[in-house]
């Protein structure tokens, strides 16, 4: 007789996680199936690994500036291997932590892969256990790019160039999303000749338009080349490493790289049992219910973007609760989107266009951090603060930042968001000064038409 | 110490019920005997009235499925000791219809937008429920009020009496069994867009597949066995008819429960020949003389009762050709079949007489379009008029 549980939850990733420790807390047994490391993608090869290297940049920006402050002798020069040996320090520590905590919570750990094996079954490995619900939160995968070439072993992904411990002297960043920008300032920060091949106008294309037009400014100074609307036709050996043609607005241009960063991921659904329940994809509804009775998916694997680790672990809380009887939707508008790029860009709710498209009657307020005296302190100059709201009832519909620390100020916003707060509650919000998050009171005074500070 | 709330046994063969709703609100007073919660199995429901007073603290939401003895809730002597409780077991949503954001102490929650809207609108909070975390009110409830506007005007006066006034000879309370067909046949209409449509079969070649079976010993075959059959293979052919919606989802079944409507004196109940497309005529039929003898008895059990894909209503035993069924919801289509009777029929010039039977499809208009419904009918037909259609 195969052991049972009430809940199983496979995959051991920030959305595993958290439903599965929420399952315990909900008082039913629960167990989590991970095959490799505890933590999944975002503490092994995401999040925590590009946010050392955010924080490197963040530091070697901090130290180029230290002359005007009157230090004489700061040099930024960054040693990679100094960083990789501490990432590799601080991967380690936060994977034990999680499978620590998985254990203290009282979830069982089951090592191996895990698949659904029929309603009610989840296999792991040759074993099979019983499940009155299923939650499958195994993340997603890298996807090779599809032009000629893609196969080529300088062709890497994120985690491949993380993982090789190396900055490459040129660099080619396929995308201009947010990790893409992430990791073209750093290996710049690092010595490295880096070109951005953005497929939209613009970079940060799911932002606020006005974040990724400022962020393109402030990045002026950067060691590196943004090539807009431009597509890779193909890549090839070159005795001195890859040779990459692209398209730049219907003209062709090759260049010599030693890397091709790609950074697509999706999920790779083939050997999760999907058939077993009937079930095509893991496509969820608003409570995170699959077309399967009692299976679940949350993050990265439900296909539909952005794949981010806060998502997956607010995902993962509410499928344990729905699965356990509760009826709760999960809200997509409260989930912030951030890069770590330097400043940092961090937005939450919709973007100006999205809620014109949405059909509100849409006012925005904007505040320039040029005017914040904390900015100009930290001796950052280019900046914004954006609010998105509506005239009807004056509520709140989005924040958008670019400026130092924006991915800590938008964690306010966010709160405003879900708590469905007004510009007004926002504009008379007492925020201290003198800081940057000073500047989302003066903006939403904007929108409502009285700003304070904005000339 | 805490008063459990435990499921009572209503009947001798009952293992579990739905626990419909609750009638208080987590943290609300309730007193001796009053009615704390709504059970129902498919034969009853039944208020169950509190083992105690206290402050509810429910675990089972409303809607779920309970085993007789589970512990659904506890009453709490004082605040402190329903917080321990609280800690212990989140409480479960009660869907109690009372005024759910106004706390105790006067004040509304509701989230800043949801007070602007109310303001614009005329609103009165209080009077709402909140749906957001903890019963606070946000906008999605201020849009479901808005919706439903200020409130049902006032029904008219009645006309003054100048007749003699209706007296009633018999007061039939709606309870158990009714009270679920009530709540069924008006929830059935009310949500889906039903239509109906009538064609006549041959039913000669049904009449002698019959004979045959049971010239060939045995227990006797039903005609409802094999239309059973004929619904099953036919459902196989259209998969869109096994179908219900959930939500904003039409979900495709893949199983194939059909249900047979009975009156055994006591109300309409439904009882599912479950995999019908899995079993052979002889096994469908012996099941239907199953559940009959078991709904004889009272011995149904609630998975003979629930879960249905599609339903079979024959009213042929008195004497009705046409007729339009109402769809059993959740399921999204019923077939209603009428007596076989010799009638004329015009063939290549010459009339002959031939028994017939009547065939009426109700189905939700919201899922399947007037020509895939047709066209799930004429299998029907055909497979009725040649049986060998359904191998």
């Amino acid at each position: 007789m195969s052991e049972s549980f009430d809940l199983i939850v496979i995959g051991g990733g920030p959305g595993g996680v958290a439903a599965a420790v929420r399952g315990v807390q909900l008082g039913v047994k629960t167990a989590i199936v991970e095959s490799t490391h505890w933590g999944g993608f975002c503490l092994n090869r995401a999040c925590v690994p590009t946010k050392l290297f955010a924080a490197t940049l963040e530091r070697s920006k901090t130290i180029q500036a230290a002359a005007k402050m009157g230090f004489s002798k700061a040099e930024a020069v960054v040693d990679p291997a100094a960083v990789f040996k501490m990432k590799d320090e601080l991967v380690a520590y936060f994977s034990m932590g999680t499978e620590g905590l998985v254990k203290a919570k009282g979830v069982t750990p089951l090592k191996g892969k895990g698949r659904l094996a029929g309603p009610g079954r989840v296999a792991v490995g040759d074993k099979l256990y019983q499940a009155k619900a299923v939650i499958v939160a195994v993340g997603a995968q890298w996807v090779r790019p599809s032009f000629p070439g893609a196969e080529l072993e300088g062709v890497v992904n994120s985690s491949q160039l993380i993982e090789e411990g190396q900055v490459p002297g040129r660099a080619l960043i396929l995308g201009a999303g947010p990790w893409a920008m992430e990791m073209a300032q750093f290996l710049g920060a690092c010595g490295s000749q880096v070109v951005v091949a953005a497929r939209e106008r613009g970079i940060l294309p799911e932002f606020d338009a006005e974040i990724g037009q400022r962020l393109r400014a402030a990045l002026k100074k950067d060691p590196l080349e943004i090539l807009s609307a431009c597509q890779v036709v193909s890549v090839s050996k070159d005795p001195a490493g890859l040779s990459a043609v692209f398209s730049v607005k219907g003209k062709q241009e090759t260049r010599r790289f030693d890397r091709v960063i790609a950074f697509d991921r999706r999920p790779d659904l083939a050997e999760l049992g999907l058939e077993t329940v009937g079930l095509e994809d893991l496509g969820v509804d608003e409570r995170l219910s699959t077309n399967a009775p009692g299976v679940w998916a949350v993050g990265d694997v439900i296909g539909k973007e952005p794949f981010l680790s806060h998502r997956a672990t607010a995902m993962g809380i509410l499928a344990a609760e729905n699965a356990l009887g509760a009826k709760r939707a999960f809200n997509p508008a409260g989930v912030p989107r951030i890069a770590y790029t330097c400043p940092q860009a961090a937005s939450v709710g919709l973007t100006e266009d999205q809620a014109e498209e949405a059909g509100y009657e849409v006012v925005t307020g904007t505040a320039a951090i040029a005017a914040s005296p904390m900015a100009m302190i930290q001796g950052a100059g280019s900046g914004v603060v954006k609010v998105v709201g509506e005239k009807r009832y004056g509520e709140l519909l989005g924040v958008h930042i670019l400026a130092p620390f924006a991915t800590e100020i938008i964690g306010a916003a966010a709160l405003a968001i879900q708590m469905e707060a007004t510009l007004e509650d926002l504009a008379r919000a007492v925020l201290p000064h003198p800081t940057i998050a000073e500047s989302l009171s003066d903006a939403a005074r904007e929108a409502l038409g009285w700003a304070i500070y904005i000339p | 110490m805490a008063i459990e709330i435990t499921v009572p046994k209503l009947g001798l063969t009952m293992e579990e019920a739905t626990l419909v709703a609750w009638k208080f609100k987590a943290g609300e007073v309730v007193k001796k005997e009053q009615v704390v919660l709504v059970l129902e199995t498919d034969k009853v429901t039944f208020e169950m009235p509190s083992p105690g007073e206290g402050l509810l603290h429910p675990l089972a939401a409303a809607g779920s499925r309970i085993e007789v003895s589970q512990v659904v809730g506890y009453l709490a002597a004082d605040r402190a000791e329903l917080e321990q409780l609280a800690a212990r077991h989140p409480a479960a949503q009660t869907g109690a219809p009372a005024p759910a954001a106004a706390a105790p102490g006067g004040r509304v929650k509701a989230s800043p937008v949801a007070r602007v809207m109310a303001k614009a609108h005329g609103i009165d909070l209080a009077r709402l429920a909140g749906s957001g975390p903890g019963g606070r009110i946000v906008r999605a409830d201020l849009l479901a009020a808005i919706e439903k506007g200020p409130g049902a005007p006032a029904p008219p006066a009645p006309a003054a009496a100048t007749v003699e006034l209706l007296s009633a000879a018999q007061e039939i309370p709606i309870a158990g069994v009714r009270k679920v067909i009530f709540k069924n046949m008006h929830l059935s209409l009310a949500t889906q867009a039903q239509l109906t449509l009538h064609t006549e079969a041959a039913a000669d070649a049904l009449i002698r597949l019959r004979r045959r079976m049971n010239a060939a010993g045995g227990a006797k075959v039903s005609f409802n066995a094999i239309l059973v059959k004929v619904i099953a293979s036919a459902l196989k052919q259209h998969p869109l008819v096994n179908a219900a919606v959930e939500g904003d989802r039409i979900k495709v079944w893949r199983q194939v429960h059909v249900g047979v409507a009975m009156d055994l004196g006591k109300g309409l109940i439904v009882p599912k020949v479950r995999h019908a497309d899995t079993r052979s005529i002889r096994e469908i039929s012996a099941e239907i003389d199953r559940l009959v003898e078991a709904a004889k008895a009272g011995r149904l059990s609630l998975d003979d009762l629930t879960v249905g894909t599609f339903t079979l209503t024959n009213l042929g035993a008195w004497d009705i050709d046409d007729f339009t069924p109402i769809v059993n919801h959740p399921e999204s289509a019923i077939l209603g079949v009428g007596r076989i009777v010799e009638k004329p029929v015009a063939r290549n010039g010459q009339v002959l007489i031939e028994p017939r039977m009547a065939l009426s499809l109700s189905f939700d208009h919201r899922i399947i379009d007037g020509a895939p419904g047709a066209a799930f009918l004429k299998t029907i037909k055909d497979m009725i008029e040649e049986p060998a259609l359904m191998l």
